[in-house]
């Protein structure tokens, strides 16, 4: 097997453990095989960090590493953002007998497991023989890192028909390199191969997978269905089941596979989410809270924390305050005020959050019949739009804000809000520019129409909007529904000041829009 | 009168947290005894001890959730070679103390589709058992056998023997789950037999499932376990 066969000294580690004294442990079995370039780290912001800025030959994990982050999280996020090389050995160390149940879980598999406690022979043994593979798929992970997915795939196959000892291995990577390059059917064929001779469960989910991706609906959710059937603990086959059941719109279905999949692993803030997502869409509020509660409670300390989740939750709560009564009314009132305090914490900084989330405050205090409170809420939000200079907030939140001024009767206010993003300009607009000058007509309104959405109020916006659909029906011909998108874009600029630079554009247009109007009207 | 909470679940639910203390504790024996002397006997007795404290639990939370059947089955192609070096490897620190050699025996080219973690705790305890048992010697081989003459039907046959007094006379031949009587799975070797029964039990292919067996003379002259998998 090898054994000295490799030059560890040569090999960059790094190793995570929240546990102090495993890492120190972990080093010095680490140093003895002549390994000098370690680095150390104790938390999974910290891995990711390390990571990023260097390239590690081997990284040793745990796989619980504390404060509701796991192993998990730092491989899911390492591969997702690309930060590991093919030929990087990711080893995930785990402390109890929990690696059954671990595995199930995982989207991405580790190289390998090693289960605590293990000896230093131990631990080199398994090096050794990752090593011994990584020498006998050098060329594929070359390959993969180069995005020659087909060569990569085609070398894998002649590897795995070499019928040894990697020869299970090197069909599971053709598999996930044929998916990886999209070659779906290919894909299909390879695990029907593999299936004819053992019923394995990575290439039944990996069949499921490669019929949902040819939008074969049908065959995956039936083969999907048959793996939980096999295996209730399969999360990530009730994962795909309840992602066919969505797309499809049985969604009281998808619900269902969740919580069987949440049932087995609830530490995953993504299914939680999207649990807690389907069961708000099947009016399951109670469900719906629950998840959202526990995706933001898992969120805290990882990455694929998103500020939708503590809004969704907040929303769902002030949903349970209008209908509850009593005790439970303030616990709600507590929880979804808590929630929101917890967002602006963990996104301090983030104007869109912070806006956000004094908007759900508005409409807690407002339910709860706080008025002073909804005010000053209200005007929170407010002050967080007048200080956005650049126009980055999102509109939808403006007009929210606006549509709650005007209930109040602030028209001032509203004023200075709608002047702001009438002036915004947009990057789509330059954009749009820049390809109306390249005589590009087609792209140009594609692009200004997405800028119309993005910024509806925005003058800039509304007239190159108009200017462009007129151009095109010039050019290519009358079109009711583009002209009429013009017509509301310029009614959208109709408030323009006689002093602004862009006021004789505006007449010009509108006059130019009448014409066509008119000439559309005699056309029928 | 309150209801009383199921036992078997307040163990579950306690082994777990007895598992990460005797997890620490085995490694700082590991620690303490690179510090002191390894030649030292009572550094092993320790890991010894500390190791076997540490399998009984994972079996007894294994055996739970096989029973619960809560316990995610996974069979996968497993190379013998590599899957008993590991074994070996694991007992390792327990050998030297004792004067005890670990030989195995096993074709370089033999894989089998087994529940790799099931079978190691199986084999981890009857091993640590064993070289507590042996005089000398601890031989472990693995093979292909065929289960009858007519069929061409074959099976995996992982044999643990030492040269040690053997197994009592009450003990031997094929092992039945239910046979085997609380005062049978009383002690270590017990139990690890016990588990044994019940994982072999749980590897079934066409019809026919796994079994163990105990006799004793075998190749060393001590007492031979063997698992057999379909």
């Amino acid at each position: 097997m090898g054994q000295g066969k490799h030059n560890f000294s040569g090999l960059r580690f790094l190793i995570i453990d929240d546990f102090a004294n495993f890492c120190s442990a972990l080093r010095t079995m680490v140093m003895s095989y002549g390994v000098s370039d370690i680095d150390v780290v104790h938390n999974g912001d910290d891995a990711l960090q390390a990571i990023n800025k260097n390239r590690y030959d081997v990284i040793l994990c745990d796989y619980n590493l504390g404060e509701g982050r796991t192993g998990n999280d730092v491989l899911e996020e390492s591969k997702h953002r690309n930060l590991l090389k093919s030929s990087n050995l990711f080893v995930m160390i785990t402390a109890e007998n929990t690696a059954e149940m671990v595995r199930g879980a995982l989207e991405y598999q580790p190289d390998d497991y090693l289960t605590k406690p293990f000896t230093k022979e131990v631990l080199l043994t398994r090096l050794e023989r990752l090593l011994d593979r990584s020498e006998a798929f050098k060329e594929v992970y070359r390959l993969r890192d180069k995005e020659q997915l087909t060569e990569a795939a085609a070398l894998c196959e002649q590897l795995a028909a070499e019928r040894g000892r990697y020869s299970g291995y090197a069909l599971k990577l053709q598999a996930e390199l044929l998916m990886q390059a999209k070659q779906y059917p290919a894909a299909t064929a390879l695990f029907q191969q593999v299936l004819m001779i053992k019923n394995l469960a990575w290439a039944k989910l990996g069949l499921g997978k490669s019929y949902y991706f040819q939008e074969d609906l049908e065959k995956a959710a039936a083969t999907f269905s048959s793996l939980v059937q096999e295996d209730a603990g399969y999360v990530q086959a009730w994962d795909w089941l309840a992602r066919c059941q969505q797309q499809t719109g049985d969604l009281a279905a998808a619900q269902q596979s969740l919580e069987s999949a949440v049932k087995v692993s609830p530490i995953n803030i993504r299914r939680q989410t999207l649990l807690g997502e389907l069961a708000l869409e099947n009016g399951d509020t109670e469900r719906a809270e629950v998840a959202l509660g526990r995706a933001v409670k898992i969120g805290k300390h990882s990455v694929f924390r998103e500020p939708d989740t503590y809004i969704k939750l907040s929303e769902v709560l002030v949903n349970k305050l209008e209908s509850a009564e009593g005790l439970s009314k303030k616990n709600a009132e507590l929880k979804a005020l808590g929630t929101m305090d917890e967002l602006r914490q963990l996104y301090k900084g983030d104007a869109e959050v912070n806006l956000r989330s004094r908007l759900v405050d508005h409409q807690i205090h407002t339910v709860q019949g706080n008025l002073s409170e909804a005010d000053k809420a209200l005007f929170k939000a407010y002050d967080i739009c007048q200080h956005d200079e650049t126009g980055a907030l999102r509109a939808d939140l403006k007009e929210s804000l606006i549509t709650r001024l005007e209930d109040k009767g602030r028209e001032d206010l509203v004023g200075n809000l709608v002047h702001a993003m009438q002036q915004e300009e947009s990057s789509h607009n330059r954009q749009a520019v820049e390809f109306y000058d390249q005589g590009d007509i087609e792209r140009a309104l594609k692009v200004l129409q997405l800028a119309a959405r993005e910024k509806p109020r925005s003058f800039a916006v509304n007239l190159n909007l108009a200017q462009v659909a007129m151009h095109h029906i010039v050019k290519f011909g009358m079109d009711r529904k583009l002209l009429e998108q013009a017509g509301e874009a310029l009614q959208r600029v109709a408030g323009i000041k006689e002093d602004d630079s862009r006021s004789k554009l505006y007449h010009n247009l509108q006059a130019r829009y009448l014409k066509l109007k008119q000439r559309l009207g005699e056309a029928q | 009168m309150r209801d009383s909470i199921d036992f078997s679940t307040v163990l579950a639910a306690s082994v777990h947290d007895m598992k990460n203390s005797i997890g620490m504790l085995v490694h700082l024996v590991d620690e303490l005894s690179a510090e002191l002397d390894q030649t030292n006997p009572r550094c092993g007795q320790l890991q010894f001890e500390a190791a076997r404290l540490n399998n009984y639990l994972i079996q007894l939370m294994t055996l739970y959730k096989l029973e619960q059947q809560q316990y995610r089955f996974s069979q996968d192609e497993v190379y013998l070679d590599e899957f008993i070096e590991d074994l070996v490897l694991m007992n390792q620190p327990l050998l030297a103390p004792r004067g005890v050699v670990i030989e195995q025996q096993v074709p370089s080219d033999l894989s089998w589709d087994f529940d790799a973690a099931l079978v190691q705790g199986v084999l981890g305890n009857i091993l640590t058992n064993l070289i507590r048992y042996a005089n000398g010697k601890v031989q472990v081989t693995a093979e292909n056998v065929q289960v009858s003459a007519d069929t061409a039907a074959e099976g995996l046959v992982i044999r643990v023997e030492d040269d040690g007094r053997g197994f009592p006379e009450r003990m031997l031949g094929r092992l039945e789950g239910e046979a085997m009587g609380v005062d049978f799975i009383s002690g270590s070797t017990g139990f690890g037999l016990y588990f044994a029964v019940k994982v072999a039990a749980a590897h079934q292919r066409e019809g026919r499932s796994g079994e163990v067996r105990l006799s004793n003379g075998g190749s060393l002259g001590g007492g031979c376990f063997e698992l057999y998998l379909p």
